[in-house]
């Protein structure tokens, strides 16, 4: 007598999906690369200058992941100033820097970044947000140099990575409306350009 | 709304669809994250006691993860008589050990900028985390420390800090 024996369950061996990593973790299929750059004057010892501002369009995201800088004139060795990173003017992250060499490289004379190995911040800015960069140059330690010092130099700041296209919230959460569904790949092109929204 | 377009919307919805994915915040900065960056290029006159050089300092309803640090000096570490310590919640901390001379941050001895080291330290508000330095010999040297992170909410609201709100508020 053949026992009964029950059928096994057939269970797929593998489940494929794809797995669409959140927007500020890595650069998604509609982003592109954000490398920006801008100077200003740093006119004054102590008194903390914008450098950079720039406002992150409308329908879009960007994600910082690193930051640079350089000064177009020779600068002390030993001289030490302050970077502040913002968003609308709420402050992120600071951090000092000192002048390691006057030669060479003018991306390459600090002692904690260059251009080369820039200043690790990973900063998540929403659309409509303004990323500002804020220089405050201290000069050499003990720091005698007031705000009414002219330093007279000029500062590049360089800013590394990626833009991509804003989702709204209720797409985000799955929420979907679907009258508001992007239907098309152009639909998506337009949404990124800020032509549909 | 004919069948046809109700059809294209559908699979629109499902090609567009996002799986959540997400890394956990102490893996990845998320939309709320804010970086952090401490450092320090001051001068150390010495000998002196161990001292402290730079304090993460703890962030009230905030969880933070520590990415990378650097902890060198200007010159030679080797002669330089310069020694580094972690602590945490006044206590040394485990597994952290800087041999005394081992340059862990440069190169060469004049290779600038420092090459900041990963290292990743999750820290709960309330517990902040010093880096102390030393100088056994006399004379000045410059020391150039950092660290760099980010400031997260939790998502687990059974920790200190953690997220109170919802899942479905938590994605963006």
């Amino acid at each position: 007598m053949i026992a009964a024996t029950k059928r096994p369950l057939r269970f797929p061996r593998s489940i494929a999906a794809n797995a669409i990593p959140a927007q500020w973790e890595a650069p998604d299929f509609w982003s592109v690369p954000f490398d920006y750059a801008q100077q200003d004057c740093v006119i004054f010892y102590a008194t903390r200058t914008s450098v950079l501002q720039y406002e992150v369009p409308a329908g879009s995201l960007v994600t910082l992941t690193g930051l640079s800088y350089q000064f177009t004139t020779d600068l002390v060795v030993g001289d030490i100033f302050e970077v502040a990173l913002m968003r609308d003017h709420e402050l992120l992250a600071s951090w000092e820097d000192r002048v390691v060499s006057t030669t060479g490289d003018r991306g390459a004379r600090f002692a904690l970044c260059s251009h080369v190995y820039p200043m690790q911040v990973k900063a998540h800015y929403q659309a409509s947000a303004r990323i500002t960069v804020a220089i405050t140059y201290r000069g050499l330690e003990p720091f005698t140099k007031t705000a009414g010092d002219e330093l007279q130099t000029k500062a590049d700041v360089q800013l590394r990575g990626f833009q991509t296209r804003d989702v709204p919230a209720a797409f985000r959460r799955n929420e979907i409306e679907t009258d508001k569904v992007l239907a098309t790949a152009a639909d998506y092109e337009r949404s990124f350009r800020g032509e549909l929204q | 709304m004919d069948t046809a377009h109700r059809l294209a919307l559908f699979t629109a919805t499902l090609r567009g669809a996002e799986i959540p994915t997400e890394a956990v915040p102490w893996q990845d900065v998320r939309a709320r994250s804010t970086p952090f960056a401490a450092t320090s290029t001051r001068t150390l006159t010495g000998p002196t006691r161990w001292a402290a050089l730079l304090t993460w300092p703890g962030f009230p309803g905030q969880m933070s993860a520590l990415d990378s640090y650097a902890a060198t000096v200007m010159g030679d570490l080797t002669s330089s008589g310069v020694e580094f310590r972690l602590k945490r919640g006044g206590r040394s901390l485990e597994g952290v050990a800087f041999t005394p001379g081992v340059d862990r941050c440069k190169t060469a001895a004049s290779a600038y900028p420092v090459r900041w080291q990963p290292m990743f330290l999750l820290m709960q508000e309330q517990q902040p985390l010093v880096l102390e330095a030393r100088k056994l010999t006399a004379g000045s040297v410059v020391v150039l420390a950092g660290f760099v992170g980010w400031r997260y909410d939790s998502p687990n609201s059974a920790e200190p800090g953690g997220d109170k709100r919802g899942p479905r508020d938590r994605r963006d």
